[in-house]
């Protein structure tokens, strides 16, 4: 194995000819996840060396598409952390209540489980047919899995326990079909979502939204896409809007963090001035 | 102002659309504090005059206190006399939209906002949508649309689809379609090129740069 040092040239390379190539912008991503996931991929592709994987990825045109799942795909829970889905039904939503319209951003959405979540929550809360969700992500394969809302039935059990930790009215099971070991949320409030690719390394802002959901992703990139992600979210919410992040994640230190107060701390929600 | 939609002689709507008609006297800026829920279409309806709308419960009076905070604020830190004119310069009618149709097919109601508070003193009447599929039945509704200003992202009919769908019909053969995008890269451009945008601007949304670009556009 190379140095650290000659590691890290090497990769900054491939990122280099990804974005140069495929306009995929990965070179602000924290080194340290990417050293970890590229390093998980070399074997996968038969490369012993990041050069090897590079000259693969520019001139195999299906390399990358594949090399982009061990970049970007997170697994993810519905209800993961349920302090978090609890505080929004119970604090936040009585304050998005009072909008004609509501409209939710999932960032960096991955396969779906946090935007079903959320959507099922604004369903309990009576909200469901004046909310609209934007579910984004850079990775098309997962957009498609979000899309399709099939999860493995072995996953529901441990989504269920969180739906109910997270204060779920019902059941989850009100909103599944299980078959084949399968269950699927397809026929839930699709019409209200809509998919699209988004970079938040490269893109701008599409729409005025009253609460951002972008959770796990934040810990992947570094300081100046942490900023320019944020940056992203601030201008985008109304004024007085939300902004949910994940467990470890934090505003502290950025260039945002004049632009947000914080709501529910210990959950991660924070406020627009 | 801040008004209730149900009023005892009359609705809302109208008192709204009076003061919005020729008068002596400047639009101020309304809220809208409202028991019940909007549709979409009131809510489209309401967003021409109305930046803020309140819907009564719990939360509401909080956030009345804030919206008008937030006024009160404005008016101190209102904009320098030299940026005023520059505005009341740009609100004159202007040749090249002059009695012209656009039609906005666009579900950023920021923008809604911001365009028709633009475009519509210039002398254009403008049309909104708010996905594709509305915008097509706009342009099926009336022939006399002369430039469309199409967003990428909507819910329904995304804005590719939507030109796609104008550019296989062979009467939308000329007509201009600006396409609005959130995606910067060179790529993301040329699809909205190939699904039949005669051009395209980046959001955030330039105003001074757009209306360049429907002068422009706009058939002389």
């Amino acid at each position: 194995m190379a140095s650290n040092k000659d590691f890290d040239l090497e990769l900054g390379l491939l990122l280099e000819a990804i974005y140069l190539k495929y306009q995929h912008d990965f070179r602000d991503y924290s080194p340290t996840s990417l050293r970890r996931r590229i390093a998980q991929a070399l074997p996968v592709f038969e490369c012993r060396t990041l050069s090897q994987l590079q000259d693969r990825v520019w001139h195999e045109p299906e390399v990358f598409p594949k090399l982009m799942q061990y970049l970007t795909v997170q697994v993810s829970e519905m209800f993961r952390d349920p302090a978090y889905f609890k505080a929004l039904r119970e604090h936040v939503v009585p304050v998005l209540r009072t909008y004609p319209s509501i409209k939710v951003w999932v960032a960096g959405c991955s396969t779906g489980e946090e935007l079903w979540s959320l959507a099922i929550l604004m369903h309990e809360e009576g909200l469901g047919d004046r909310t609209l969700f934007y579910a984004t992500d850079i990775n098309p394969q997962a957009l498609r899995a979000a899309e399709a809302a099939i999860y493995s039935t072995d996953r529901i059990g441990e989504f269920s326990r969180n739906y109910l930790a997270a204060g779920g009215k019902g059941s989850l099971s009100d909103y599944y079909h299980a078959a084949y070991g399968a269950a699927s949320f397809a026929r839930f409030s699709k019409s209200q979502v809509v998919f699209a690719n988004h970079s938040l390394a490269t893109d701008s802002v599409f729409s005025e939204v009253h609460l951002v959901s972008c959770r796990n992703v934040l810990i992947y990139f570094n300081r100046s896409l942490q900023d320019r992600a944020l940056g992203l979210f601030r201008d985008a919410l109304v004024r007085r809007g939300f902004l949910g992040l994940g467990s470890k994640e934090n505003i502290r230190f950025t260039a945002a963090s004049e632009s947000f107060e914080d709501f529910a701390p210990a959950e991660k929600i924070y406020r627009k001035q | 102002m801040i008004m209730d939609l149900a009023l005892p002689d009359g609705s809302g709507y109208e008192l709204l659309e009076k003061m919005a008609g020729d008068g002596p006297y400047a639009f101020p800026p309304v809220i809208v504090y409202t028991g019940r829920s909007l549709t979409a279409e009131e809510e489209q309806r309401l967003r021409r005059y109305s930046k803020s709308i309140i819907i009564k419960g719990a939360k509401s009076p909080e956030r009345l206190l804030d919206e008008v905070t937030l006024f009160l604020h404005s008016v101190e830190s209102d904009l320098p006399p030299e940026q005023q004119r520059m505005l009341k310069e740009a609100r004159k009618r202007d040749s090249a939209f002059e009695g012209r149709r656009i039609l906005l097919a666009e579900d950023d109601i920021r923008n809604i906002f911001a365009l028709s508070q633009v475009i519509e003193p210039l002398g254009a009447q403008l049309e909104i949508a708010r996905n594709g599929r509305e915008a097509l039945e706009a342009l099926d509704r009336s022939n006399d649309i002369d430039l469309v200003l199409m967003d990428i992202m909507m819910p329904e009919m995304d804005g590719l689809t939507a030109m796609r769908e104008i550019r296989g019909k062979p009467q939308f053969d000329k007509l201009p379609i600006i396409a609005l995008t959130a995606k910067a890269m060179p790529a993301d451009r040329q699809r909205c090129l190939d699904a039949g945008a005669s051009d395209y601007i980046s959001k955030p949304l330039d105003v001074d740069k757009l209306l360049s670009l429907c002068r422009v556009w706009l058939p002389q």
